[in-house]
This record gives C-alpha cells, sequence and structure tokens, in this order.
C-alpha cells in the first residue's frame, strides 16, 4: 500500500481553526476540515490510507453508509491532484 | 563603446526605500530629464551621499548605444511609459525576500493611518487613488511594502492615465492631479480587497473577509512572497495587525468619497 507525505512544491501552511491555507506551486488553496487534517497527519511522517482513515474516524467519526478508507483515498487523491501531497517516496 | 559621462543625465529616484540611478543617454533623453522629473516629482532623491541600489540606462531612439539591461523607446512618451514598470519591476526583485510586498493601492490620513486596497491590474487602484488622493495622502497606485512593524515604505510614482493624443498611457506627477500629500510617516491601518462592480447597486458595501479566504486573495496579489521565510504566516501577521481585511464592492470610485474617513480608520 502507497505512502502519503507533503510535496516539496508546498512552500507554507497556515492553520486557523480547523481550517488550513496551503500555498503550493504559485496558488493558495484553502482547505476543509478533513483535508486539513490529513496535511496535518502527514507533516508527523508518510502515512497510508488505512492510517489515515483511522485518524479520521477517530477525530471526525466514522462516515454513514461509506467505508471510511475510500473516503479518506479520494480525499488524499485530489490533494495529490492539487499539488499538496506526494506518493513516498517523493 | 563607452557612453561619454558629459553626455548624459541622471534621474535619481527613491522608490520604495531603494536609489534608483536612471542615466539618461543621448540628446533627446537628457533633453526629456525635466519631463520625466516632473513626472516623478515626488520620489526624485533628495538625499546626499547617494550609492544607487539599482542603476540602469535609459535612451529615446533607435541608435542608442545602450549597455545591456537598458531601456530604449522612440519617444518620450514610450520612454516614460516603459520606465514606470521598469522601476518597480527593478525594486521589488530587489526587495525580494525581504519585505511582504503587495500589489496595491495605499493612502494615508493626516496622522499616518494606511488604507491599503488591493487589485490586479485593472483593478481600480489608480482611479481610487486619484479619487480619494485628493483628501488623503498619496503613497502610491501600485505596489506596497510594508515593514514587520506595519510601517509603508513610500512609492509616489507618477499615475497612468489614458490621454487622447496619446499612443500610450500619460504618466502624470501626483502633484499635477492634485493628489495630497503624506503628512505624517504612514503605517498600516486597514486592508481593502477592491472589487469594483459597474453593476453594483447603491452605496458601496464593505464586509469582512474569512482570514483563510483573505490570505489566498492577498497572496494571489503578491510580488515574491513564496521567497520570505514561513510567506503565509508573514502574511497572516499584516492581517492580524489590521484585525482582518475587508472587501469594498462598490459601482464606481467616487462612491467612496463620503466613505473616505471610515475606509482609513482602525477597526
Amino acid at each position: 500500500m502507497s505512502s502519503y507525505a507533503l510535496s516539496p512544491d508546498v512552500h507554507d501552511i497556515y492553520v486557523d481553526g480547523e481550517q488550513a491555507a496551503v500555498y503550493v506551486g504559485d496558488a493558495v488553496l484553502v482547505l476543509g476540515p478533513l483535508a486539513s487534517a490529513l496535511v496535518e497527519w502527514v507533516q508527523e511522517g508518510p502515512r497510508d490510507i488505512d492510517s489515515l482513515a483511522g485518524l479520521a474516524v477517530a477525530r471526525f467519526g466514522a462516515p454513514g453508509n461509506v467505508d471510511p478508507a475510500e473516503l479518506i483515498a479520494a480525499q488524499v487523491a485530489d490533494l495529490c491532484d492539487a499539488g499538496i501531497l506526494a506518493i513516498c517516496p517523493i | 563603446m563607452e557612453i561619454d559621462a558629459g553626455k548624459f543625465k541622471l534621474l535619481r529616484l527613491d522608490a520604495l526605500g531603494l536609489r534608483v540611478d536612471v542615466r539618461l543617454v543621448g540628446a533627446e533623453a537628457t533633453g526629456s530629464e525635466p519631463a520625466l522629473a516632473r513626472a516623478w516629482s515626488r520620489c526624485l532623491a533628495t538625499a546626499s551621499g547617494w550609492a544607487a541600489d539599482i542603476a540602469f540606462d535609459a535612451a529615446i531612439g533607435a541608435s542608442a548605444d545602450l549597455p545591456k539591461g537598458g531601456l530604449a523607446a522612440a519617444d518620450l512618451p514610450r520612454l516614460s511609459h516603459l520606465l514606470s514598470p521598469t522601476v518597480t519591476v527593478g525594486v521589488i526583485d530587489h526587495l525580494a525576500g525581504e519585505i511582504v510586498m503587495l500589489h496595491a493601492a495605499a493612502l494615508a490620513d493626516r496622522s499616518g493611518a494606511t488604507a491599503v486596497f488591493v487589485g490586479a491590474s485593472g483593478a481600480g487602484k489608480t482611479t481610487v487613488c486619484r479619487t480619494l488622493g485628493r483628501h488623503l495622502g498619496y503613497i502610491t497606485d501600485e505596489t506596497v511594502a510594508i515593514e514587520t512593524d506595519g510601517s509603508i515604505r513610500m512609492y509616489p510614482k507618477p499615475l497612468s492615465v489614458i490621454e487622447a493624443d496619446l499612443p500610450v498611457k500619460a504618466q502624470i506627477s501626483p502633484d499635477d492631479l492634485g493628489l495630497a500629500e503624506v503628512q505624517a510617516r504612514p503605517y498600516l491601518s486597514r486592508i481593502h480587497l477592491l472589487d469594483r462592480d459597474p453593476g453594483h447597486r447603491g452605496p458601496p458595501t464593505i464586509e469582512s473577509v474569512d482570514k483563510l479566504e483573505a490570505l489566498a486573495a492577498i497572496a494571489t496579489q503578491s510580488s515574491h512572497l513564496k521567497r520570505l521565510p514561513r510567506p503565509l504566516h508573514a502574511l497572516a501577521e499584516v492581517i492580524d495587525t489590521v484585525r482582518g481585511v475587508t472587501r469594498v464592492r462598490y459601482a464606481d470610485a467616487t462612491d467612496l468619497l463620503p466613505l473616505t474617513d471610515g475606509l482609513v480608520a482602525a477597526r
């Protein structure tokens, strides 16, 4: 299973409450609470989807009828597309 | 070929706290010195013992023999038109990584309290300066540099004005536009995002902007932000200084006149 880390293209992250602004490339993107939490967790070290899903359930509770891992995988894919996360090794 | 020292004139400018030497080379350019000095009247350097931070040559005509990096134009209006962005880019490149710089206009009241109006090119910064600048001191219509203590560097450059008989925008001195001078050391009091909307009805609206949204909006209107250490944190400190950012939505700059004092007053 792949692990994910913060992309080297990220210049800075500013956290305000449950949300964060991420300066990546030439853009500043504002992230919602779940995406902000994922970015927070990968800053502690590379994490795989199951690890991130476990942390997400612990913080936000289990999602309704959705597999947490699927939900997190989709969110991680979006963050990778935005250049914020990258698959390890970078 | 060496340029004969007797064949140039110096235009010495103070821009964002930097010393800029523009060497006007050749007969046409040297003859244009009074006009250029007039346009840059508020930026003319008065300090002695000058050592330039930035220096470049400028000439009129295709036959000018300029060193690499020199500025050449066909005539005075075009040279004047090119000079302004050349100076601006030169100073912001020189200051990269040292200070927060925003694409913004700035105007100060008599105490030095300064309103910064952030906006992209064409957002209305110059028009706001021409309108409110008769009552508030003109700091700049282009680039605002903010120190960590909240003080603001002066850059009262010429304003670009469309004139029917010129091939490019004319560069007009703030003195010739009747803009007020800054009376006290300017310091940051408010930050507004300019949102000119010709379809807006009624008086201007001023609304608070979420901090992260403001960070994102202002970051896109900054210069060399990523060269600063922890750039978003540096910008957030600036926003905290003014207790948040506001968005000003208006149809015409004259609609802002009744709000002049409120636009500058601290929150």
